[in-house]
């Protein structure tokens, strides 16, 4: 089967139920009523999981009885840049988290705004310059938050 | 001599400086598609944790208000909604703008908006104070209901889906049981890790959901070669700012009505500005003598749909203050700033915490009347800023997002937890599921259980006695079966009024060609 074809909504009923099989597993463990509520709401969530598996296996049935192509919202060419965004934004919680915040964000900022294709250095840094200055102002001297 | 008292606290130095950046920051906001109401309040809730209980939760409010009016900026000039609160502001707004009278159509919205956030903001005054006493009847069984209640707003929060809505709201009363059991004091689905024992932090969570995941969507954008949130090009910003009293004659009652709907749309759970302003839309053009002017740059037009908008956020208030119940997505988001100040919706709010909470309420009744002022002087720059180029509004935004998720707690911890939200509110919101619901779901998710059990407990056996034996908690039950079926006739209202405008523009096309 050509997995191209296949409404989204499959691979996310199936992954849906695999989350919620291990959870129901771990729910085994807890002790007296305080497992109840969560089995309850896992039950919840199986049942509505089931409706979505089947209208996605009903919407994938109906395309190839009629012969168009799923656009599925939830491609690899889609999703590629983001996650480079997600994986950037773990790097600069890393590196706020082993020197300081200003240090993280100077090297986030222009990272991203390189990586973004921003050409003008001029405004990168003027962006990079007022934002540290921001949070300085706002949440170091009047906040008091710890962030150097 | 209480009235003084609350007059001063309103009237200092820094509740005044708060209110003022959160009607700077969230007109902004809303002028720039995409960067919602709600996005606006996550990302400033961190800001107002170190402040007084009073400047912050003014400036929420205010942030609030200001960013369902500043969604009407770019609405009029651009034909782009900076919310969707402000989509039947465009009908006629963008007409007038076409005309060469952009900026008179921003006048005519900012003083719609004015008037009806202050008659909400005045209702909000009146009405909440009895209602809180109405909660002290309110047993376990009667909370229960109350958060299944508000948990069917995700009715309207779910968007083409209902299913997938839904399953999000039950996804998030999941992410509402991890930690330590309230009641037993066992943890639940911690997984050693001894930071998730007080449970996940909702504000980190919220901003994760919203803020993080709309970077991730511009990414998109970006990517595919989109530089900024708007790209029609400028429309000049002619004509007076102010209407002239034969003008403001022929508004003010369509203004008066659209705001008693605009309050009363808010006190319904699930009913947010959006479908506000379409009924208060539709009723003006229902009522006017002249009607075919709808959709033409009526000024009617932009007057009803902005003075309810923005009604309807004290509307939205009234439940949330005295209920906990809140009645939006935003509202959502604004019990989270009220509960890191301490604060608990309900009587004592009114009692105990009356000056915080009387103060808060003539704060956004003066941050209503703010709002006209700061708007006639930001608007013409809040719409040169929905130009900014995005490659430099998503690192700006991310920036904040890791700071203002630190500042909750000062803890590392609470930004992983904003990163791993992000990451599956993108996901979410990719396939359809939305991100409303879920954080509706954290919320409400604890007060469903703990009272659930607590009733349990009260009703020794025989749930269904006690249950008969509270007539309020019978009158609830009605009211949840009530709304389940609310949003749906809504939505049918909602899609009615548009297929009737859609019907009216291309009739207009048509007699043009």
């Amino acid at each position: 089967m050509n997995t191209k074809n296949v409404h989204q909504d499959v691979f996310i009923s199936i992954l849906v139920y695999l989350a919620l099989g291990f959870l129901f597993i771990v729910s085994l463990r807890i002790k007296g009523d305080s497992g109840l509520f969560p089995r309850l709401v896992m039950g919840g969530l199986a049942f509505l999981n089931t409706i979505l598996l089947f209208r996605g296996i009903k919407k994938t049935k109906d395309a190839k009885d009629n012969g168009y192509d799923i656009e599925n919202t939830i491609t690899l060419q889609d999703i590629k840049w983001p996650l480079i965004v997600l994986a950037v934004t773990v790097v600069y919680v890393v590196i706020f988290n082993y020197t300081n915040f200003f240090v993280a964000s100077t090297i986030f900022l222009i990272g991203l705004m390189k990586m973004y294709k921003m050409k003008s250095w001029k405004t990168i840094l003027l962006v990079t310059l007022a934002f540290n200055v921001f949070i300085y102002l706002g949440f170091v001297l009047a906040l008091k938050v710890p962030l150097i | 001599m209480q009235a003084i008292e609350i007059l001063g606290m309103v009237l200092s130095l820094d509740v005044l400086v708060a209110l003022f950046i959160g009607l700077v920051v969230s007109i902004i906001m809303g002028a720039l598609p995409g960067l919602s109401a709600t996005m606006a309040v996550a990302l400033l809730i961190p800001v107002t944790f170190g402040m007084n209980p009073i400047a912050g939760l003014v400036m929420l409010t205010a942030v609030y208000t200001g960013a369902v009016y500043g969604g009407s900026i770019t609405a009029i000039l651009l034909h782009t909604p900076g919310t969707p609160a402000s989509a039947a502001t465009a009908i006629d707004g963008y007409a007038m703008a076409k005309k060469g009278e952009g900026f008179k159509a921003i006048g005519i919205a900012t003083v719609s908006s004015v008037i009806g956030g202050t008659i909400s903001a005045l209702a909000l005054i009146f009405l909440a104070p009895p209602l809180a006493q109405v909660s002290l009847k309110f047993g376990p069984l009667e909370y229960f209901f109350m958060a299944v209640f508000g948990l069917t707003i995700i009715g309207s929060l779910a968007g083409d889906s209902m299913v997938k809505g839904l399953m999000g709201g039950i996804l998030g009363l999941f992410i509402g049981i991890i930690g330590l059991d309230q009641m037993s004091g066992i943890p639940r689905f911690t997984f050693g890790i001894l930071a998730l024992e007080s449970g996940i932090s909702m504000v980190p969570a919220m901003i994760g959901m919203f803020s993080l995941s709309q970077v991730m969507m511009m990414t998109e954008d970006i990517v595919k070669g989109k530089t900024s949130l708007t790209e029609e090009s400028d429309t000049v910003l002619k004509g007076r700012f102010l209407p002239t009293l034969k003008e403001f004659k022929v508004i003010l009652p369509t203004i008066i009505k659209s705001s008693i709907i605009g309050v009363f749309v808010g006190i319904l759970p699930g009913a947010g500005g959006d479908i506000g302003s379409w009924v208060g839309y539709n009723e003006a053009k229902r009522s006017s003598k002249h009607p075919e002017r709808f959709g033409h740059g009526a000024v009617e037009g932009i007057a009803a749909a902005e003075s309810a908008n923005n009604a309807v956020t004290g509307g939205a208030l009234i439940p949330l203050l005295t209920l906990g119940i809140p009645g939006s997505a935003v509202a959502a988001i604004l019990l989270g700033g009220l509960m890191i100040q301490g604060l608990s919706p309900g009587y004592e709010l009114f009692t105990k915490y009356a000056n915080i909470t009387y103060s808060v309420m003539y704060g956004f009744l003066l941050a209503n009347i703010f709002m006209g002022f700061i708007g006639y002087v930001i608007s013409k720059q809040a719409v040169k800023l929905s130009k900014v180029p995005m490659t430099i509004l998503g690192p700006v935004i991310l920036g904040l997002s890791v700071v203002g998720s630190y500042a909750i707690q000062n803890s590392i911890f609470d930004v992983y937890v904003m990163v791993f939200f992000g990451f599956l509110g993108y996901f979410m919101r990719k396939a359809g599921f939305g991100t409303a619901p879920t954080i509706l779901g954290v919320i409400l998710g604890t007060m469903i259980e703990s009272n659930y059990r607590r009733a349990l407990v009260l009703s020794k056996g025989s749930m269904i006695g006690y249950f008969f034996s509270r007539p309020i908690a019978i009158l609830l039950f009605g009211l949840v079966i009530v709304s389940m079926f609310a949003p749906i006739v809504m939505k049918k209202l909602q899609s009615k009024m548009k297929a009737d405008f859609d019907g009216l523009v291309s009739d207009e096309d048509r007699d043009m060609e």
